[in-house]
């Protein structure tokens, strides 16, 4: 689940969200222009994310609950993701999922980056935690077919 | 001095100060003309919180926002070639491991958010801060952005003026104090002086420790609050003698006594010869409603410079003296020494932003030095294009809801924020103690019965977990683990994970009282919503539908999320309570500019909201209705509302409450049912 003001941001577009609708409709609307812009893109610069943390513990052997606002780093170089139109990778939202026994984060990662599975870092407190991309755009990782509700 | 001209394009009131001064910058920038500007004192300022402001900048908040327009006002400032970059320490004293955990994250923070901050050893601290104790320090942080405005950013707002008069855009009016705002219909017309009217389509509310002043002749009223700032003064100091700067060390911060000192430089430099030793009061903080501020004539020093007893910060400056012995060697001035008046806001965040009552006024009020070009040049662009190129939710002054505006209650959340300006570190989930209980739901009662742990979110106490519930904790021990870091922990109530799985497995009710809800009505009400929305909301098959979508910016970008229930008469719109008064203050908007013949009331307090979750949420709210076969999986699947009714219950805690829902009911599976709460 996204949220205006933490997930969702005037700085990214509907795709990048990836909340856009199946089909536009032919009424008029506020940014519809540069919506049906975005949409004719082989892909956008960035696509928001589901990241899960990989392993917990901090550098005491302490398993970590993050909150807050963690940068998202090149586990090679330890420089924080930034898109090709120069916004940064970071956190948006992070929370302990309890169903899935793991923390899971969003956060939007440049086009390149986006991609399942690949491996990444996040700092708090002075530790780095490594991560791993669950999900590009809207994937849960529960239900993720969302088949639960419609039964 | 030149006549007050009768009309002006856009008239800012405060000019002086750095708010006002680089506004005026700003709109000359983006082809503005016609701007006069007037001062209630001197230009630049004699009597604002810049006549005397501290004039150093740190790019070191946790928030995105804060960091880009810090950022920005440094690279201003040094364009302008005022700004001494020395760079600053932020330092954590032995024993003070909370404060080295904080200063940990805030290089988290620094790195999420492109800032160059790293940490430090007591050596290097040493090294480039000569007089520091090095023994009482483990660690810290160096910023090698940071700096001092110099000589001052008073004289920055000067220059700022003098550029923007010579441009020709610019007609500049001292000793020229707004008395009174002419608004009609509920647009701006002007504004009224001693020295006469001026007419003008925009106003701009720079007025800073008055703001809430001039926001009052509009109605409404600013979240945001004066506040003493002891500032103090040891001298002569020689160091920089000779050597023509304006500041020689780099800036220290020892925010886990709450203090920050700086040298001023060479003694024939404006302020030079001086230490500068700032504290900010953390148990008793003196604010000033700005009604109370001094006239000019009345103060010793000035209306925002307050006299300091020694006594109100002897005990923090004992400790400064133990950290930095030089403050113990040199003398106190005390009749240089004051407490400057700054400002603190209820949410951490300025007033900016169009008024929500009068249209073309707009604010920037509550803003710091580091912050004043950057949040201008933000102002700016939002009035020139509609929008700014980062997300300004977090300093639109639409996003106070009505209660955030009463004077009891600025003034409870602003005493919270005065005692944490420097320490302790404030927690993502840090909720406030004052300004708590305004609204609750139908629900409160039963909820603190079972044991509700409440935080509160736009008002409403939202229970997060209940005791009650405890016994679930044994039944998921396995898979809900104990937060050992007491940071992790904190403000947070482990039986929420357990309810959590529970729902998963069978079923859990949530109350969403909080969801912020609009009626939208009226002859234009579904031909406006299909402009403002993505989704399709028009034709006669969206009746009975939930449909959850989003507002758009003019360049496509995610302005709002929320669900609209298209019912037979009206557009229902349920918002997320962070957001609910922004969103509700652009449907007005919208509909007055574009000429909509549509209605949008706030029934937020006239329904709630409850979410039925989990497997077993269809059967269990089938044993409690009326007509359990009609909530079946034919007649009610996803995404579908659906009115039904409950009869009442006997023997519950809240009989009288439940009624007929003559109203949609939907959210994905589970059931929104509404109940008058009055």
């Amino acid at each position: 689940m996204r949220l205006q003001n933490a997930d969702l941001l005037t700085e990214y577009n509907l795709l990048e969200a990836d909340l856009a609708r199946p089909k536009v409709k032919d009424a008029d609307f506020i940014g519809k222009a540069a919506y049906l812009e975005h949409r004719a893109r082989d892909h956008q610069p960035a696509m928001l994310c589901t990241l899960v943390i990989t392993d917990d513990r901090d550098s005491k052997g302490v398993a970590r609950y993050p909150v807050g606002v963690l940068p998202i780093m090149d586990p090679e170089t330890g420089e924080t993701l930034a898109d090709s139109e120069g916004r940064r990778s970071f956190t948006t939202s992070i929370a302990y999922g309890p169903t899935i026994g793991k923390n899971i984060a969003l956060g939007y990662l440049p086009h390149e980056h986006a991609v399942k599975g690949k491996r990444f870092q996040v700092e708090y407190f002075g530790d780095t935690y490594p991560v791993e991309v669950a999900g590009v755009g809207y994937e849960p990782l529960y239900d993720p077919e969302n088949l639960k509700p419609r039964t | 001095m030149a006549e007050l001209p009768e009309k002006a394009k856009v008239v800012i009131i405060g000019l002086g100060g750095i708010v006002g001064a680089s506004v005026a910058h700003h709109l000359v920038e983006r082809g503005w003309d016609d701007i006069v500007g007037i001062d209630k004192s001197a230009v630049p300022t004699d009597i604002g919180s810049t006549s005397h402001a501290s004039d150093f900048c740190y790019a070191t908040s946790h928030d995105f926002l804060s960091c880009w327009t810090t950022r920005y006002s440094i690279d201003f400032f040094e364009r302008m070639g005022h700004y001494a970059k020395v760079g600053g320490l932020e330092i954590a004293r032995v024993g003070d491991d909370g404060r080295m955990d904080e200063i940990k994250r805030k290089v988290a923070s620094g790195k999420a958010f492109g800032t160059g901050v790293r940490l430090v050893t007591p050596a290097e601290i040493k090294e480039k801060f000569p007089l520091i104790e090095e023994d009482l320090v483990q660690g810290g942080m160096w910023d090698p952005d940071a700096g001092l405005v110099v000589p001052r950013s008073q004289v920055v707002c000067g220059l700022l003026v003098e550029n923007a008069e010579k441009s020709g855009k610019l007609k500049a009016f001292a000793n020229t104090p707004a008395t009174g705002l002419i608004i009609e219909k509920g647009r701006i017309k002007g504004v009224e002086t001693p020295r006469g009217k001026i007419m003008a389509d925009y106003v701009i509310v720079c007025a800073g420790l008055w703001g809430r002043v001039v926001a009052g002749m509009a109605g409404e009223d600013l979240p945001v609050m004066p506040v003493d700032h002891p500032l103090s003064w040891f001298g002569p100091y020689e160091e920089f003698a000779g050597t023509g700067k304006e500041i020689g060390w780099p800036l220290l911060r020892d925010q886990g006594n709450s203090a920050y000192m700086r040298d001023t430089g060479d003694p024939k430099t404006t302020e030079g010869g001086m230490i500068e030793w700032g504290y900010y009061e953390e148990t008793e903080p003196r604010l000033c409603h700005p009604r109370d501020l001094l006239e000019k004539t009345e103060a010793r020093l000035s209306p925002s410079q307050r006299d300091l007893e020694i006594d109100q910060v002897m005990a923090p400056m004992e400790r400064a003296m133990e950290l930095t012995p030089i403050l113990a060697e040199l003398g106190y001035d005390e009749k240089r020494s004051f407490n400057g008046l700054l400002q603190v806001t209820t949410d951490g965040g300025p007033s900016m932003g169009e008024s929500q009552k009068v249209r073309g006024l707009w604010y920037a009020v509550a803003i710091w030095i580091k912050d004043g070009p950057g949040l201008a040049k933000l102002l700016v662009d939002w009035m020139t294009d509609g929008r700014t190129e980062i997300d300004h939710h977090a300093i639109d002054y639409a996003r106070f809801y009505p209660f955030q505006t009463d004077e009891d209650f600025i003034h409870a959340r602003c005493t919270e924020a005065a005692m944490k300006i420097y320490n302790p570190a404030v927690h993502p989930r840090e909720p406030f103690a004052g300004g708590r209980g305004v609204r609750r739901s139908p629900f409160y009662e039963r909820e603190k019965e079972l044991g509700g742990y409440f935080m509160e979110l736009g008002g409403w106490e939202r229970a997060h977990g209940y005791a009650s519930n405890e016994h679930l904790l044994e039944r998921y021990a396995d898979r809900v683990p104990v937060r050992e870091n007491e940071w992790d922990n904190r403000h947070f109530w482990r039986v929420s994970n357990a309810e959590h799985l529970e729902m998963s497995a069978d079923v859990g009710m949530v109350n969403l009282s909080h969801f912020a809800i609009y009626d939208v009505t009226g002859p234009d009400h579904v031909k406006f919503m299909e402009y403002l929305c993505v989704a399709k909301v028009g034709g006669d098959d969206r009746v009975g539908k939930g449909i959850y979508t989003h507002f758009l910016d003019d360049k496509g970008m995610v302005k709002a999320d929320f669900t609209v229930f298209r019912m037979a008469d009206r557009i229902r719109f349920v918002d997320g309570a962070d957001a609910g008064n922004r969103d509700f203050v652009y449907m007005k908007r919208m509909a007055e500019d574009l000429d909509y013949d549509v209605e949008i009331t706030d029934v937020s307090t006239d329904f709630t909201t409850i979410g039925l979750w989990g497997p077993n949420a269809r059967t269990t709210l089938q044993k409690v209705v009326e007509d359990p076969e009609a909530l079946g999986h034919e007649n009610f699947p996803l995404k579908t509302a659906l009115p039904f009714g409950m009869p009442s219950a006997p023997g519950t805690s809240c009989p009288s409450v439940w009624r007929p829902m003559p109203i949609p009911a939907g959210w994905k599976r589970a059931c929104a049912c509404r109940t008058r709460t009055s």
